[in-house]
């Protein structure tokens, strides 16, 4: 459990200082680095990244809209279509992020296994 | 196995990755879309200008004062600097409409939304929208001033271009991926084609020429006359025109010089509601003894809006008022001396010519005793995710054949276009003169190159002087040259000459103490040479010019009245005749409608449910009547409302009211009874839906984002009145674009609103921040700064420095 907190609050740092100047897939090379430095067992693999990058890009949604009064939030959430629900869009926002960390982080894994 | 796992795992990734980086077909970029850091997300911000930025183009420091609606007040030491600030503030508010804008002129937009534009592209490049553009901006560049301020403004542009980063994209281009190319002179011109397009790309010479193949030359005249008995024209009629003295005209050619072409598939035009109204008092008849102007242009109601409203100031001028995103200067405006704008002064300036090929290689064409080279064009469609392709344009000396046998027409034939839009031209000046122009002379002056869209240019100055101008370059044409399909073989058909610009009809302080116009017939039949347009409206005009007959002097506040005057013209010319004819076969289902509708007072008010009734009836009404033209295989153009009424008054018993799918033999009463039920189903159908009858419901007002009026970019049931054909001419999709009041005081005061916002944002609190004001028939004080030190009113600066 430990581990998967300490997973979560790296790939968390690293997502973010790499979203500073990567295009927005830096948050897979930034799960994978971590994935391959520290080893995690199981389905946490992909759940764990799945959940730390879904709660960085949703807070970070949250923080910018929240700012602006949702005003964009809330057409992007008819376009999608969501039904105009913005917490449907920041949960999906949240999901596609987390997938790609999901990902990075199997192939950031399974790199390691096969190196050592 | 374990290297295996990974190149499985790292392949799904690097595939998923670049799919969610590049997007396809319909789907926008996922995952660069929906990133926080990159995507949407750093587009929901509102505008929060800067105190300084750096430009390294400018000569010297530029202030520019933002008001409450996010409207710049430009202030330059220089002209160069003056349009290079232009360039970089619109561009920062606009950037991607006015991109759009000029893809779509430029017949572009496969390049951005993918093939299902494609037959669009074609038909702009057919129709020489490049070609004209490029034409234009050769002409512009012959003067070397206008050269330096084009090239300033685009400089202007670029520079904001490379100061984004991908993220601060506007919101539209990651929604399709792609990327702002960098601006040029050019498109400044494709972007005033675009105007001239919307304005004076409408003909109905394909459809007048099916018509008269079908129904023949008496009926045509019935239907289609050119000029009418009510129509109160924008030069007065008692304008005699005796000082021209006998003027050259050509004469009616001998013989046959129509081309009997049937055409099945025409190109999309132009909405023939684009059209506006303007009109000024002079002192004299202005109640606070100051000269009073307006002018509210209707065009299709989008979002980005079509104007940008600026002041822009350098020391030699200071003006203020609507600006096109593209184009240089103000568009309809007023300075320190003088104010001016526009309604369309359309007349038949496009017309169409048969050319008959020598042999299939289409290379020479038959012109008098002779043969003539065609200059063939390859037009390269890009295609977003697909296959270029190549379309091969061929231009006589007319101008472009648009229709052959790859490209609609009749699959057949090869008709090339003559218009007005595709010759040189410095319209552009028309604009910047008029800015820095201080009185009636210099107004003169400055409108007299002006070439296309034609314009109805109203003027009043501190002098008082008040004017119009009906100004455009426009065809001395022989007697209904180009209302049909002419033989291009023929040189007799050509455009001989034009009417000399002192010739174009024009009026200066005339006896009755006010100006207008409304895109009703420029003169009376009397004016000695041809005129002829099938859209001129018949009746915006008549309530204008009654209400200024009506007193002697006017308010501000009457101008406002006038603007949101909901007055139905039509309604009030033919309901009497149609409640007669109804009343004897109301039933139970109808009755309740027909009591609404003969208590109406004919005013499209927001909860006139009578508004409504009549509408529902007369749309039934007009369908119904002209049922032999909407099934016909060929082209046709229906005759227009005044004149569908003119026929029900006084040829009730005229063919065309039978009905084609009975077999009784109906009159324009039977036709109303059997509308009258229609529309009573419709309304009822309507109401069951849960929504209001009042007309502002039923109507369902819209503004439209640019992009196929993408919902969610969109504003849908705004609550106003008005309809077309009536002064406040706000129809669904349709209606006044910019609505501006001045008053020239010894300090030129001025009200403006438009039904969109200074943002092109849509994550912005300025994307639609006007449209409610604009609803409620409100308006803005324009904040008319004297010089840069006046800051009352102003709500943040941006110094923009060398």
């Amino acid at each position: 459990m430990k581990r998967i907190l300490i997973h979560s609050i790296l790939s968390i740092s690293l997502a973010f200082l790499f979203q500073l100047f990567t295009p927005w897939w830096g948050v897979v090379i930034a799960t994978a680095i971590i994935s391959f430095i520290i080893r995690l067992k199981g389905i946490s693999v992909f759940f764990t990244p799945l959940f730390s990058i879904g709660l960085l890009w949703g807070i970070q949604a949250y923080s910018i809209s929240n700012a602006n009064d949702f005003i964009l939030a809330e057409k992007i959430a008819v376009l999608l279509p969501l039904n105009g629900s913005v917490g449907a869009l920041i949960l999906v926002t949240g999901l596609v992020g987390g997938i790609f960390g999901a990902l990075g982080s199997i192939t950031g894994r399974s790199l390691k296994v096969l190196v050592s | 196995m374990k290297l295996i796992k990974f190149i499985i795992s790292a392949a799904l990734t690097i595939l998923l990755v670049y799919a969610a980086d590049r997007g396809s077909g319909t789907l926008p970029p996922i995952g660069h879309f929906m990133s926080p850091q990159t995507g949407f997300w750093q587009n929901d911000q509102s505008e929060s200008p800067e105190t300084k930025l750096n430009l390294s183009g400018l000569q010297s420091e530029v202030t520019v004062h933002y008001d409450s609606e996010l409207i710049p007040h430009v202030f330059a030491q220089n002209d160069s600097d003056l349009y290079y600030a232009q360039g970089y503030i619109t561009a920062k508010h606009r950037l991607w409409q006015m991109e759009f804008q000029t893809y779509a002129a430029a017949g572009r937009l496969s390049e951005i939304i993918g093939k299902k534009a494609i037959e669009y592209d074609r038909g702009q490049r057919r129709k020489g929208m490049v070609f004209g553009a490029q034409n234009a901006i050769n002409e512009m560049l012959k003067d070397p001033i206008l050269t330096k301020r084009l090239k300033a403004y685009s400089d202007g542009v670029n520079a904001y271009i490379e100061s984004l980063d991908s993220e601060e994209y506007p919101v539209e281009y990651k929604l399709l991926g792609y990327a702002p190319e960098k601006w040029k002179p050019e498109k400044s011109a494709l972007l005033l084609m675009y105007m001239t397009d919307m304005l004076a790309g409408r003909d109905e010479d394909l459809e007048n020429t099916n018509f008269l193949s079908l129904f023949g030359r008496e009926t045509f005249d019935l239907l289609f006359p050119d000029f009418i008995a009510d129509q109160d024209p924008v030069i007065p009629r008692e304008r005699d025109w005796t000082d021209f003295g006998a003027v050259e005209r050509p004469e009616s050619p001998e013989g046959v010089f129509k081309a009997i072409v049937q055409t099945t598939d025409v190109l999309d035009k132009p909405d023939p509601d684009n059209g506006s109204n303007n009109w000024a008092v002079n002192a004299e008849h202005s109640e606070n003894g100051n000269p009073l102007l307006a002018n509210d242009p209707h065009l299709g109601l989008n979002l980005p809006s079509i104007w940008y409203v600026m002041q822009l100031s350098a020391p030699d001028h200071n003006v203020m008022g609507a600006t096109l995103p593209g184009a240089l200067g103000v568009i309809i405006g007023f300075n320190d001396r003088i104010a001016w704008g526009v309604t369309n002064a359309t007349r038949d300036v496009k017309d169409w010519y048969r050319i008959e090929f020598e042999d299939e290689t289409k290379k020479r064409y038959r012109y008098g005793e002779g043969w003539r080279d065609i200059r063939e064009v390859i037009e390269t469609i890009k295609v977003k995710g697909g296959q270029a392709v190549l379309d091969t344009v061929r231009y006589t000396h007319y101008g472009p054949i648009t229709y052959d046998e790859t490209f609609k027409g009749n699959g057949r034939e090869n008709l090339a276009m003559k218009w007005i839009g595709h010759l040189p031209n410095s319209n552009q000046n028309t604009f910047l003169s008029l800015n820095r122009a201080k009185n009636y002379e210099e107004y003169v002056k400055a409108v007299s190159t002006y070439t296309a869209p034609a314009q109805n240019f109203i003027f009043a100055s501190k002098d008082n002087d008040i004017a119009l101008w009906i100004q455009g370059k426009i065809a001395n044409k022989f007697n209904e040259q180009g209302k049909f399909v002419l033989d291009g073989s023929n040189p007799y058909n050509e455009w001989q000459s034009f009417i000399p610009q002192e010739h174009n009809p024009h009026v200066r302080n005339p006896e009755r103490g006010f100006v207008s116009s409304a895109n009703q017939h420029p003169t009376d039949e009397n004016y000695p040479y041809y005129v002829y347009d099938p859209t001129y409206e018949t009746y915006r005009n008549r309530v204008i010019n009654d209400f200024f007959r009506s007193k002697k002097t006017f308010s501000v506040q009457d101008f406002k009245d006038l603007h949101n005057n909901n007055y139905n013209l039509k309604a009030a010319e033919v309901l009497p005749t149609f409640l007669s004819m109804i009343a004897s076969e109301v039933n139970s289902n109808t009755e309740g409608y027909f009591t609404t509708l003969s208590s109406w007072d004919y005013y499209n008010h927001t909860d006139a449910i009578g508004a409504s009734v009549f509408e529902a009836l007369w749309n039934e009404y007009y369908t119904m009547v002209w049922d032999e033209l909407t099934e016909s295989d060929l082209a046709l153009q229906l005759p227009d409302s005044y004149q569908t009424i003119w026929l029900t008054k006084y040829h009730s018993n005229h063919e065309f009211f039978d009905l084609q799918s009975s077999s009784e033999t109906e009159d324009a009463a039977a036709i109303a009874r059997l509308a009258f039920n229609e529309a009573a189903k419709k309304l009822d159908a309507f109401k069951k839906s849960g929504k209001s009858l009042g007309w502002a419901s039923y109507k369902g007002t819209q503004v439209g984002h640019l992009l196929q009026a993408l919902p969610a970019f969109s504003r849908f049931e705004i609550p106003i009145g008005g309809n077309k054909s009536i002064v406040n001419a706000t129809s669904k999709t349709h209606g006044p674009s910019w609505r501006m009041i001045v008053e020239l005081d010894s300090e030129t005061k001025a009200l403006g609103v438009y039904p969109g916002g200074q943002s092109g944002n849509p994550g912005s609190r300025y994307y639609d921040s006007m449209i409610d004001t604009w609803a409620a028939g409100d308006y803005y004080e324009l904040l008319y700064l004297p010089n840069s030190q006046a800051i009352s009113g102003i709500t943040s600066t941006t110094q923009l420095k060398p």
